[in-house]
């Protein structure tokens, strides 16, 4: 109990003090930093202490376990978010310390999100890391592309918003109750499940369809990821992503899993994952801007976290969290890679890319690293998670999705292996100059690539931990075969 | 400290060397990323010898003398067991049965008494060290954990590895200076080396597999280490095609034995085989067959020991590291974890029979060749005959002590030649002049490693040949057909002698000369002539070209201290394996519950029949060779025979390559034309609806929200009404 408060004030507190003394500490911005960077990884660690001390706080957040393992993949984040910011702060000058706080707010948010077993506290986390990134995307107030970008995410995301509030509320309706232990007991009681039931359920997922960038939600991810600054993007793509899955997973697991409930969401998620799936991988094909194809990628990808979900089982829902866990690893690495080859006088085309093998190998060598965890390829992160999500997928006699998903992957290679071709087999352009990237920059991307490689060879005790921590949860998941 | 708290690290390190100069390689200097390198595995080979010590320590310690009378009383046994079988079979009076199990109780406990008695030391409670943790696990299926083991017989394999790796490596921070991949060439071989390390502390099958592939890719880059040379081209694809041909089978059994066995955990094979297979004598042979195939691809055992001469085509180092302490042992190294699963079966005797064959037609080839290289390549092949018919002979701990002995001359054998070519710029014996006048160091521990080779008292591969034919003479007693073998063995023990007498002869001692084998004095048969047009064996040459010193040099400080570490290491280890140490060795290493020694008694022929079998093999080289009194000209006939290598490789080239290009040609145009059009369909139909689909990303915010609000109706629609169904 001591360990997990510890651990969300000091991402609250430390959020709040950054932000408090700003003036104070802009003019020490390496001392702002090591700040942000010792709270999230302080909190990391507290996070992995209370990983064996369950608990409940004031009724309404659930610690140890499930949440802890959430903190530490979100305070993680944050940690790797905040190194690839401190490679070039002087991008941040609009406020150098508020980015810090909003990264940790974002990560706070995600945290409340996972552990929270109330409607409210939930829908509070969820608009906690909301604003934390609304306000990251438009941190360039001078750029048009920057503030478009964040005018168009804040408007959906205010529609969004709306819908899953609305949702809720209908659930309580419902369930008669905003915990979600209330509200599977009043469900199972029920003789008839009661009508309201149906569009709350629809809503809700409507509102994390949203969060989770899923389509037909998802049309304002590339146009959000191209605008914002490059680290805030990273952040973005799997911050926020990652505390709703693991959320929505929780909040469906345990509120909604009677069988005639958990029919009709798996069949929902199917559908979503499938066209998610899909349409984000046709629609990545083209790109020719890296992170509008990263984005389209980060669609992708949820896409394919939701197959594990809709398996509606444990060894699913295990599956997904692993899966977070490296596409966390993965992606803040590869958009790391990017903004440090960006500051380093490198274009975001996916055409300045060609020779940067022989100008900048190291660098390039780490990001072909990311794009292949990306892609799925074996001994890395990303292959780790595909392989047990799939698994999961077929284990629960969803053979046609996990078939639509793998089709999928084969899709996929295409434009990542684009990327890297153009890295290692195309000249470059015209003034093949070396590339200096940053020392900070390299030490993110090198921790991100011993992350990638050590859960993608060593996935064993990552599953162990998610399972013990799922135990709990064993009895709730049910869906029907 | 429990060794398995840093073994990991002895493979590690030469890995993270493999990465460094990978990463940095060509900013840390001229020759920093070497002595990375060299630190890296040095600092393995410590704690290699901190490993073998630990072992030592910690296994069970055997009274010489009482072990034998152990042998005997278990030797005593089966025939009693015999006479009971058959007392029973015929009906005999309950009195006699009884009297008899009465007996055999008695004489096994008393072997129990002796056992105890013969044992000095008890073994330490965690002996031998194994872990193993989980590594692929899938819910429902046993999975794949990950795990050392280390008995006495890897602490040695590892030892004697990353030791010979080690002076390899210090012998190329010379030997390849003024390379211009200098660092590439230290990142592959630390690599290589970190592959085999990891192979021989393996636990289970499947990660033993991986590092064997490991190896097979490293062998690869490596012998195509000059990529630019069109024969080195093709001589890396051979060594890889090859090989991995016979990886088949390996994986084949591999499949196998999970399927009988249940697991791939080498403990566990050797705890359950005598039990499992008891009475599936088919199994075992099977499986062991297949293993076998993998093991002749990787060890070059006939037919499939073409690529190891062609192998020659990579750097010096390379050939002694694929020579001695990697690659070629591996098969051997597998053959020796899987007996528990061959002396079941019945593959033994054709594993004997492949490898005396082996031994016999590769000793016969070496006098043919001019290249110092390609002698030792077929040295190499013979070598390895003699440690697969130890293994056949039913003499583990024989094949082994050989193995680790060949590696050690072997390699100084090959940095020697090394030293030689460093020297005198060129490869061909017959033109170096007079070796021993310029180059001391080099001469004296090639003199060593020739006469270890030839198998003469007191040096390593006396001790460790005279075990295996040992072995061959005692299985005589099982099956007659060994006899023969043992016939073989002495004829190859001879030719051994005499190549390796006229290579140091020719080379050290005669001035140079014009070569008898001018014709083809580089690609000796093989692939060269094979399938390389004019032009290529013209860029080849000119690549090749540099001068020759006819005042040769002696190496540097790299170069000499490698060679003579190697020397005192291969000497002192026969000593270890020697009667006079009391065959320590053979009391660490062993299978079964005590170690299986011989007496002085039933040895002590054997010595002097290869004393005199070595001797004569020399003092023929010395009239041929040396002061040239007896002159022997052999049939041209015959000498383009062996050059050609007997036709082996014209006739893959002919029976296998050729039809099966000629198979491929229409193959190949059916997948260009039906099924790559198909795919190529596919992706355009794929590309064009990404395209559509790119074309609704409109970029107006009102669009996007339309989208949003119609979606949500749609999934409420479908949830209320379907959710009430």
């Amino acid at each position: 109990m001591v360990f997990s408060l510890i651990a969300l004030l000091l991402l609250a507190l430390g959020g709040s003090m950054t932000l408090l003394f700003a003036t104070v500490l802009e003019r020490n911005p390496v001392m702002t930093a090591g700040g942000g960077l010792g709270v999230a990884v302080l909190a990391l660690m507290f996070f992995a202490l209370s990983y064996e001390q369950p608990g409940v706080l004031l009724g309404m957040y659930q610690l140890g376990g499930l949440s802890a393992i959430g903190g530490m993949i979100l305070s993680l984040i944050a940690a790797l978010t905040i190194l690839g910011v401190m490679a070039n702060p002087h991008k941040y000058r609009a406020g150098l310390s508020e980015i810090y706080a909003l990264i940790l707010f974002t990560a706070l948010g995600g945290t409340l999100m996972i552990g929270a077993n109330n409607l409210l506290l939930l829908y509070i986390g969820i608009e906690l890391s909301s604003y934390s990134t609304y306000i990251l995307v438009g941190y360039y107030r001078d750029e048009r592309y920057s503030t478009e970008a964040a005018t168009k995410y804040f408007v959906l995301g205010a529609l969004a918003s709306a819908l899953l509030l609305y949702g809720i509320s209908l659930l309580f309706g419902a369930g008669g109750g905003l915990y979600y232990d209330q509200i599977a007991a009043t469900l199972a009681a029920a003789d008839t499940l009661p009508a309201l039931l149906w569009p709350g359920l629809a809503l809700l997922l409507a509102g994390f369809g949203f969060k989770l960038a899923l389509v037909p939600f998802h049309a304002w991810t590339p146009d959000a990821y191209q605008g914002a600054p490059t680290m805030a993007a990273a952040l973005l793509s799997v911050g926020p992503k990652a505390g709703a899955v693991i959320a929505l997973g929780n909040l469906l697991t345990q509120a909604l899993g009677l069988e005639a409930i958990s029919g009709v969401w798996q069949q929902a998620l199917i559908w979503l994952a499938v066209l998610t799936m899909t349409v984000g991988n046709l629609q990545a094909l083209n790109q020719r801007n890296l992170k509008r194809l990263l984005g389209y990628s980060s669609v992708a990808q949820l896409g394919t976290i939701i197959v594990g979900l809709a398996a509606g089982t444990l060894a699913g829902f295990q599956a997904v969290i692993l899966y977070a866990l490296g596409y966390a690893f993965t992606n803040i690495g590869a958009f790391t890679s990017i903004a440090a080859l960006r500051d380093a006088g490198v274009g975001e085309e996916v055409d300045d890319y060609a020779g940067l093998g022989k100008r900048q190998p190291q660098a390039a060598l780490l990001f072909t690293l990311f794009l292949l965890s990306l892609a799925g390829v074996p001994l890395l992160a990303g292959f780790a998670g595909k392989l047990f999500v799939f698994k999961s997928a077929v284990d629960a006699g969803l053979i046609v999705l996990a078939t639509i998903a793998v089709l999928n992957t084969v899709i996929a290679y295409f434009y990542y292996f684009r990327v890297i071709v153009k890295m290692w087999l195309q000249p470059a352009a015209d003034e093949a100059q070396p590339v200096n990237v940053n020392a900070i920059a390299m030490t993110a991307l090198a921790l991100g690539v011993i992350g990638v490689l050590v859960i993608g060879t060593f996935p064993g005790p990552f599953l162990e931990a998610i399972a013990t921590a799922l135990e709990p949860l064993g009895g709730l998941i049910i869906v029907g075969r | 400290m429990n060794p398995l708290s840093y073994a990991y690290l002895i493979p590690l390190l030469p890995a993270l060397g493999f990465l460094l100069n990978m990463l940095f390689g060509y900013r840390l200097g001229k020759r920093g990323g070497a002595y990375l390198s060299v630190g890296l595995l040095l600092t393995s080979t410590l704690l290699a010898t901190a490993l073998l010590l630990q072992v030592r320590q910690a296994a069970p310690v055997w009274d010489k003398a009482a072990v034998f009378e152990v042998l005997e009383a278990e030797e005593a046994l089966p025939p009693l067991e015999e006479v009971l079988s058959e007392a029973k079979a015929m009906g005999a009076s309950r009195e006699r049965v009884e009297a008899l199990e009465a007996e055999i109780a008695l004489a096994e406990e008393k072997l129990t008494e002796l056992e105890h008695e013969a044992l000095i030391r008890e073994p330490a409670a965690d002996f031998p060290f194994s872990s193993e943790t989980p590594w692929i696990t899938i819910a429902g299926e046993q999975g794949i954990p990950f795990g050392f083991l280390l008995d006495p017989f890897a602490a040695l394999m590892v030892f004697m590895v990353s030791l010979v790796s080690l002076l390899i490596h210090l012998f190329s921070v010379e030997y390849m200076a003024g390379e211009e991949r200098y660092p590439t060439f230290f990142a592959y071989i630390s690599l290589f080396a970190a592959a085999m390390l990891g192979m021989v502390m393996s636990r289970n099958l499947f990660l033993l597999l991986l590092f064997w592939e490991l190896m097979g890719v490293m062998s690869y880059l490596l012998i195509g280490f000059f990529y630019k040379k069109v024969s080195a081209q093709q001589a890396m694809k051979k060594a890889f095609l090859v090989t991995k041909l016979a990886d088949l089978g390996l994986l084949v059994g591999i499949f196998w034995i999970y399927r009988a066995f249940g697991t791939l955990d080498l403990l566990a094979i050797g705890e359950l085989a005598p039990g499992l297979l008891a009475g599936s004598a088919g199994v075992a042979t099977g499986i062991g067959l297949l293993l076998f195939l993998g093991a002749m691809g990787k060890s070059a055992q006939f037919p499939l020991h073409v690529w190891l001469l062609d192998a020659m085509e990579g750097p010096t180092p390379v050939s002694a590291m694929i020579h001695a302490a990697t690659m070629v042992a591996a098969g051997v190294y597998l053959m020796a974890r899987a007996y528990p699963i061959l002396e079941m079966g019945n593959a033994l005797p054709l594993i004997a029979w492949v490898g005396g064959l082996t031994a016999l037609f590769a000793a016969a080839l070496a006098p043919a060749f001019a290249d110092i290289k390609k002698i030792l390549a077929w040295s190499t092949v013979s070598q390895l005959g003699f440690m697969f018919l130890g293994l056949g002979a039913f003499g583990w701990i024989a094949a082994i002590f050989h193995l680790v002995a060949h590696a050690f001359f072997k390699s100084l054998l090959f940095l020697g030649s090394g030293s030689m070519i460093h020297g005198s710029g060129t490869q061909d014996i017959f033109a170096m002049n007079q070796l021993k006048k310029y180059m001391p160091s080099t001469r004296w521990t090639f003199i060593i490693g020739g006469l270890s080779l030839a198998g003469v008292f007191p040096f390593a591969g006396f001790w460790s040949k005279d075990e295996i034919l040992l072995a061959v003479k005692n299985a005589l007693s099982v099956n007659g057909g060994y006899g023969l073998l043992l016939l073989i063995g002495y004829a190859a023990s001879f030719l051994t002698a005499l190549y390796i007498s006229r290579t140091y002869l020719i080379a050290f001692e005669q001035a140079k000369r014009p070569s008898p084998w001018q014709a083809a004095k580089w690609n000796q048969g093989g692939l060269g002539v094979l399938n390389m047009s004019a032009e290529d064996l013209a860029q080849d040459a000119e690549y090749d070209h540099h001068d020759t010193h006819d005042t040769p040099h002696e190496s540097g400080w790299h170069i000499t201290t490698a060679l003579w570490v190697l020397a005192i290491s291969a000497t002192v280890f026969g000593i270890i394996g020697s009667p006079f140490t009391g065959n320590a060795l053979q009391g660490f290493v062993y299978r079964g519950i005590v170690p299986e020694l011989e007496p002085l008694s039933a040895q002590w022929l054997g010595f002097i029949v290869s004393t005199l079998v070595a001797l004569s093999g020399i003092t023929l080289a010395y009239l041929l060779y040396g002061n040239a009194r007896l002159k022997l000209q052999a049939p041209q006939l015959l000498t383009q025979l062996l050059q050609q290598r007997f036709y082996l490789d014209q006739a893959y080239y002919f029976f296998a390559a050729g039809p099966l290009t000629r198979l491929a040609k229409p193959l190949a145009w059916f997948d260009r034309r039906i099924i790559d059009a198909l795919v190529d369909f596919l992706a355009w139909l794929v590309a064009i609806v990404g395209d559509a689909l790119r074309r609704v990303q409109t970029g107006r915010l009102e669009h996007y929200a339309w989208t949003m609000a119609a979606a949500a109706v749609v999934l409420l629609l479908a949830l209320s009404f379907g959710g009430q169904l």
